[in-house]
């Protein structure tokens, strides 16, 4: 089970029927529904084996999946430094 | 003027009670059977509702389905998580008396990942004012 936003979500749906480059199989798509709760959609993402017509376009779900790299805070100009 | 029949019940431990609530009014609002296939992303569906002038609402999906008004996130609107085969169903009478439409409706977009096509109906009975 994962917890996608609506934006990943629109994303996993672009990706559908294309080749998982980091998996070898099929993407088919995010099986799933909007928790309230959370607002976030809650279920999983459905593979296929690669049969032997496979498909053309890849992509990488690991990627759409990964969280947004943090981004370090800049630094501050009035930094006090101990000596 | 349409009429719509709501009915409530219950089935079990012996108890089998059916009751029906009739709501007549001029103005109608209807989603009839659309069909949104899953994978879709905010699919527009046509439907307008002045909410402060409605009378009884009702809303299903055969599928589990996000259901927003107004814009692709919600905002001027409202959002529902709307499980399959569990329809949401308002009247004006009723003892939950908050709607959960608060905002009028332009528009309705259904996000859809349950795996399988939903069916959309909705139905929305208002008092229709003539000026």
């Amino acid at each position: 089970m994962i917890r996608i936003t609506k934006n990943v979500l629109r994303q996993l749906n672009d990706a559908a029927g294309k080749l998982d480059a980091d998996t070898g199989d099929v993407f088919l798509g995010f099986i799933g529904r909007l928790e309230m709760s959370d607002g976030l959609y809650h279920g999983d993402v459905i593979y296929a084996d690669v049969g032997e017509d496979p498909p053309k376009d890849t992509v990488s779900i690991k990627t759409i999946l990964s969280p947004a790299k943090s981004v370090k805070p800049a630094k501050s100009a009035n930094v006090t430094k101990e000596i | 003027m349409a009429i719509h029949t709501i009915t409530l019940g219950i089935e079990g431990s012996g108890v089998s009670r059916s009751k029906t609530i009739e709501n007549t009014q001029a103005g109608v609002s209807l989603i009839d059977g659309e069909a949104v296939a899953t994978g879709e992303t905010d699919y527009e569906l046509a439907f307008d509702l002045d909410v402060s002038l409605c009378k009884s609402f009702y809303l299903e999906s055969d599928q589990d389905v996000t259901v927003e008004t107004n814009a692709i996130d919600a905002t001027g609107g409202n959002t529902i998580a709307l499980r399959a085969d569990e329809p949401y169903i308002w009247q004006a009478n009723s003892y939950e008396a908050a709607f959960l439409l608060t905002e009028d409706v332009t528009v309705m977009y259904i996000t859809n990942a349950s795996g399988a096509t939903a069916t959309i109906y909705c139905v929305a009975l208002f008092d229709a004012v003539v000026v």
